[in-house]
């Protein structure tokens, strides 16, 4: 039922831009309630049989997944279907089910659903949480065996008759590997996070998606018309006559201008003056390499080592896991180069949920590659499937937190080692893999001249280095607006580095969500980075200023901004140029273009 | 009927994929396997009896094997714990 007064605003994060309009599909977990029947006496045999045989259907539906997951999500997505797998065949599961029927005489969707209930809550009862949380497996289990003794369908969401969006409490990857990416045009999802599954799904699907709704599943109903607004992280539930014309308009304009930038994609990132500047992107996941291809990125800038963990957590990746994931990527980019950063739990991106890492979410604490050095036996395994997939493209690994030049020592050392037992093993591994630090904290920015000494190049990651020159915590409500990226501080202290390197020749880039808000990348323009690394979808917009305005233009629009004596007015100014510039307003302000994490 | 003392080494014990391969390595042999932790013993073919035993690395674990195979069966499953699953 649809009407006006029904109408419900949910608010979320947006992961994924764009406007998506149509029908909720609810991707429930909850069954109607199971009955208890008593069998008939002769008619055990045959409720055996029916068990048999949903369990064989739900084993061909698991097999079919992993080949899918295997294929499209990688050996470490389709391990955990495999474990589920095992779990299905496993005695434990199957035999007190069939006990059940035979002895007490119950119907078998009673017996499945007491067994089940039964593990989960043994499950719930270890103390160790990784292993606690395998109760969801069981549960999943448990729903797919109840779906098929009912003779549903288990939700295939590779057989969509009609275009929805989907509404889940959280999207798994046995859901993900499956789905009808022609049909579904958006994700909204009660748990979630910027790195979690269903945000990376859905940039690499390039659709509209907002997760941590907490109680989209209970508000939206089958049917109901839908309206995801990946941009400003909200859902509107049964819109309004006029909120839904709105939203069209929205929608149109969004693709518009994706059209128009789209068809700009392969022209050469140059300055009108002939400067030619490298726009490479910021990945997290091997399937976003085709989207960052098709934006027109020519390298990845930052690779966020990060979601191989978040995958599945509580097990580390193993070095063939490492390999494969960075091979994949490499091939998947080739010829162009890939930068890896090593691992960087804290901070603002979420830590998995590994005990082990817990204590990560500080700012200031045991981040990026301290904690690779305190936690040796782990980046050596990291390090191992870094040199051996450098054999197979333009590798570079890049160290995220550097404050000194030892950790560059340190871990030069290890990549020594690394490159030795790999070889060792009989793998080919790359002659030599450049080795980089991040200027993210404004230590390393003091030291460029140092760190050149140690490092083959440098890449500034914009987000952390303002937030910790301003001292502002952007997590913090209260002071989030004074994060500015053109404050004068700021745009000192990038002078002060950009000209440190062009003193010793070192190659340094920009990473971070500053270069992809064209006004932004305007003025730092003036510093002649001749790389930039971005959000795949922001670099089309910023390929356009590049295009449009001289290097020599841009070079007298920092000089004068920096004359100015605050963030706002150097803001205003840089507008009042970037109008100028562009009088049709074919760039529109980034708001939609950010992210918050490089 | 064999037994071996065993100690989980790797990192993270047996989770979700040291289980997996446990239990397939396992069940590739005609005898009967076990292990316990304590006073907890489960069947070693068992992926949800094995993740049950919730053993953290540095977990001492009995390991029995009895049957036709059961010397192969017990030096495979051992050298598996021993190599930490190829993980870390």
């Amino acid at each position: 039922m649809s009407t006006d007064a029904g109408s419900v605003i949910l608010k979320g994060i947006g992961v994924s831009p764009g406007v998506a309009i149509g029908p909720a599909l609810l991707l429930e977990r909850q069954l109607s309630p199971v009955p208890r029947l008593d069998l008939k006496p002769g008619r055990v045999a045959s409720e055996l049989e029916r068990l048999e045989e949903a369990l064989g259907r739900v084993r061909g539906d698991l097999a079919r997944i992993e080949e899918t997951a295997d294929r499209e999500l990688g050996a470490s997505a389709a391990q955990i279907i495999d474990a589920q797998r095992l779990m299905l065949d496993d005695s434990s599961f199957v035999d007190p089910i069939r006990a059940h029927i035979r002895d007490q005489g119950h119907n078998a969707e009673w017996a499945v659903k007491e067994t089940g209930a039964r593990l989960a809550e043994r499950f719930g009862q270890i103390s160790d949480s990784y292993i606690r949380q395998r109760s969801n497996d069981v549960d999943d289990l448990t729903d797919r065996l109840l779906r098929s003794l009912a003779g549903e369908a288990p939700f295939r969401l590779d057989s969509l008759t009609i275009e929805v969006v989907l509404i889940a409490s959280d999207l798994a990857p046995s859901d993900t590997a499956m789905l009808d990416r022609e049909r579904v045009l958006g994700f909204a999802t009660d748990s979630g996070s910027r790195t979690s599954h269903t945000a990376i799904m859905a940039r690499s699907l390039n659709i509209p998606a907002v997760v941590g709704l907490h109680d989209a599943a209970e508000q939206i109903e089958d049917g109901d018309c839908v309206v995801i607004d990946g941009n400003e992280g909200r859902v509107i539930v049964r819109p309004s006559v006029t909120t839904l014309a709105e939203y069209r308009d929205k929608q149109a304009a969004h693709s518009d201008r994706e059209e128009v930038l789209r068809r700009t994609s392969h022209l050469p990132a140059r300055t009108p003056d002939g400067h030619p500047v490298r726009l490479y992107a910021n990945i997290e996941a091997p399937v976003e390499a085709h989207v960052a291809r098709e934006h027109g990125a020519t390298g990845i800038g930052l690779y966020r080592s990060e979601f191989l963990h978040l995958q599945q957590p509580g097990s580390a990746p193993d070095e063939e896991d490492y390999y494969s994931e960075y091979r994949e990527l490499l091939e998947a980019m080739s010829p162009h180069p890939v930068t890896v950063r090593t691992l960087d739990f804290g901070g603002e991106k979420e830590a998995p949920e590994d005990p082990t890492l817990h204590d990560a979410s500080s700012l200031l604490g045991l981040r990026g590659v301290r904690r690779s050095l305190r936690d040796r036996e782990t980046f050596a395994v990291q390090l191992r499937g870094l040199v051996r997939a450098g054999a197979h493209g333009e590798l570079r690994v890049l160290l995220p937190f550097v404050t000194g030049v030892e950790e560059l020592r340190e871990v030069r050392a290890m990549m020594d080692e690394a490159r030795e037992a790999a070889r060792g093993q009989g793998h080919a591994v790359a002659e030599r893999t450049p080795l980089g630090a991040m200027i993210e904290v404004p230590a390393a920015a003091m030291i460029v001249d140092q760190l050149a000494d140690e490092a083959e190049f440098l890449s500034i990651g914009s987000n952390d280095l303002i937030q910790f020159l301003l001292a502002v915590d952007r997590r913090d409500d209260s002071v989030a607006h004074l994060y500015e990226p053109l404050h004068p501080a700021v745009l000192r202290l990038l002078r002060e580095v950009v000209d440190a390197a062009a003193r010793r020749s070192i190659p340094l880039s920009l990473c971070g969500e500053a270069a992809s808000d064209p006004l932004v990348a305007m003025v730092y323009m003036g510093y002649r980075f001749e790389e930039l690394s971005m959000a795949p979808r922001a670099i089309p917009v910023i390929k356009n200023v590049i295009r449009s305005v001289p290097l020599s233009e841009a070079e007298r629009i920092l000089q004068q901004a920096m004359l100015l004596t605050s963030g706002r007015e150097v803001q205003e100014f840089a507008l009042a140029e970037l109008m100028a510039h562009f009088p049709d307003g074919l760039v529109v302000a980034g708001s939609d273009l950010r992210e918050s994490n490089a | 009927m064999i037994r071996k003392e065993l100690v989980i080494l790797n990192k993270l014990g047996l989770h979700a994929r040291a289980a997996a391969k446990f239990v397939k390595c396992a069940s590739c042999f005609a005898s009967e396997i076990t292990i316990a932790k304590d006073a907890i013993k489960v069947n070693g073919k068992s992926i949800i009896g094995v993740l049950l035993l919730a053993a953290p690395r540095g977990s001492q674990l009995i390991l029995e094997a009895d049957g036709s195979d059961e010397e192969a069966a017990a030096a495979a499953v051992a050298a598996l714990v021993s190599d930490r699953f190829g993980e870390d």
